[in-house]
């Protein structure tokens, strides 16, 4: 079951529609760092709020995404995590740490913005800015 | 009452007496258990639906401006209460699309470790929800039993007092108080 | 009373099979949403390992009803290379396959009864149950 991943504007959002085996997780991670290195993506969302289980192989895939995202110069964020999932994954002790989670598709654009913003103010405060 | 009457007619004769006995004590015991069990185990049922309903009641989570939750925490927790707090708390966070969350554990008497835990994966849970957790009341020995069970505390937003940390959660929001003007002067 | 679902477990897609008969299963059974989502993250977890180490097992289900007391009893098992140190393997952080290794620790935690039998070469029995919470 493949992933489908838009392009909207700088960001790649990715919407999980329904359970995935690890082999589907797997493709998804390449294709996402596939279309992060092409279209030069400052920002990746991944939404979970289909999922209705998060286990140890689904988070260390987001965290292999959010890391290889993060070399290619892009943001992650996760979005959708259902309370009761957010439940087990922490008695799992699945923390996600270091990657950044948000609520909803809305909130996560928001963060990517507010992410992008502050690295631009940076390079101004720096005296210098990349073209964008 | 039976064994009453049993010495009464058969005082006489303590070798009747004791094989009757003999006979009649395991059956009596037999009675009163079920029927001890039985009023046992309704109590309680009946204890523990209470208990939910209390619970229930004792653990709002209440929404004081758009995007912050409190919980105030009130009493002793037990395992179940705890678990129950942080279903609710997390729905909670979904439905307001809360971005903060002020835990108050002012009124929590004790906490030992398994609690702990629990409070330190409540926090986690709800950043997983994209949500900022801030600890207020921590008291002195509750501070120690998370240092104890290996919570970094520098990872968790701690603030002395409710009060404190409603403001701390504006802050995060964006949100600025301001004391109403005097009616009557220059704004 | 009890009613028994078995799983076969030789790919990965048997693992999403496994995981959402368990949880259909709790659900039929009463238990809470919240612990639905944990029993199927635990089905996940080892019936991966079974995949993992294995190669092939089989997952099996237990509904066992007592008066008012329920649990699912939840068997994974296999013919594998069988786990060398259990002790060891129980530990958080440790994998011999690279990565969180959190099989056997975090499912443990996520159940209330948690049993792992294993002989080298022989193979490995994970027994776990989770107990239906009465008010639930």
């Amino acid at each position: 079951m493949e992933v489908p991943i838009l392009k909207q504007g700088h960001y790649l959002i990715a919407s999980i529609q329904s359970a995935l085996t690890d082999a589907d997780l797997s493709q998804l991670r390449a294709a996402l760092i596939d279309k992060v290195g092409r279209f030069r993506a400052k920002g990746v969302i991944v939404d979970v709020t289909a999922l209705d289980v998060m286990d140890s192989f689904a988070v260390r895939t987001l965290r292999d995404i959010a890391h290889m995202a993060r070399l290619r110069g892009a943001e992650t964020v996760i979005v959708g995590i259902q309370p009761e999932v957010a439940f087990a994954m922490v008695q799992l002790g699945l923390t996600l740490k270091g990657v950044a989670t948000a609520l909803d598709l809305e909130e996560g654009l928001a963060f990517l913005d507010m992410q992008r913003q502050v690295r631009v103010d940076d390079k101004r405060a720096q005296g210098r800015l990349d073209h964008e | 009452m039976l064994a009453r009457s049993l010495f009464a007619k058969y005082h006489g004769d303590f070798e009747k007496l004791s094989r009757i006995l003999d006979a009649y004590e395991p059956a009596a015991n037999r009675i009163a258990n079920t029927v001890a069990v039985g009023f046992v185990q309704e109590r309680e049922r009946i204890i523990r639906q209470q208990q939910e309903a209390i619970r229930e009641l004792s653990t709002p989570v209440l929404q004081v401006r758009e995007r912050l939750l409190i919980l105030p925490i009130i009493g002793v927790i037990d395992p179940q209460r705890a678990r129950q707090l942080t279903e609710q708390l997390l729905r909670g966070i979904r439905t307001n699309r809360a971005k903060v969350v002020v835990i108050d554990i002012t009124g929590v008497a004790a906490m030992d470790s398994n609690v702990a835990n629990h409070l330190v994966q409540t926090v986690e849970a709800s950043r997983l929800l994209g949500a900022t957790v801030i600890v207020t009341g921590l008291s002195p020995e509750i501070a120690q039993t998370l240092v104890t069970i290996g919570v970094d505390l520098s990872e968790m937003a701690t603030v002395g007092d409710l009060q404190g940390g409603i403001e701390e959660a504006e802050h995060l929001l964006g949100y600025k108080v301001v004391p109403l003007e005097e009616p009557g002067t220059k704004a | 009373m009890s009613k028994e679902i078995r799983v076969p477990i030789a790919s990965d897609v048997d693992v999403v099979q496994a995981r959402q008969q368990g949880r259909e299963l709790a659900a039929e059974s009463g238990f809470s949403s919240g612990d639905q989502t944990v029993i199927a993250a635990a089905i996940s977890e080892v019936a991966r390992n079974i995949l993992l180490y294995a190669k092939r097992g089989e997952v099996s289900f237990n509904v066992v009803t007592n008066g008012d007391r329920r649990s699912l009893v939840i068997v994974a098992q296999d013919q594998g290379p069988g786990i060398p140190d259990i002790d060891r393997a129980m530990q958080d952080g440790f994998s011999t396959s690279g990565g969180l290794g959190l099989g056997l620790p975090g499912a443990r935690r996520l159940m209330d009864e948690f049993d792992v039998k294993s002989a080298v070469g022989k193979g490995t029995t994970v027994t776990m149950r989770k107990w239906k919470r009465v008010n639930a």
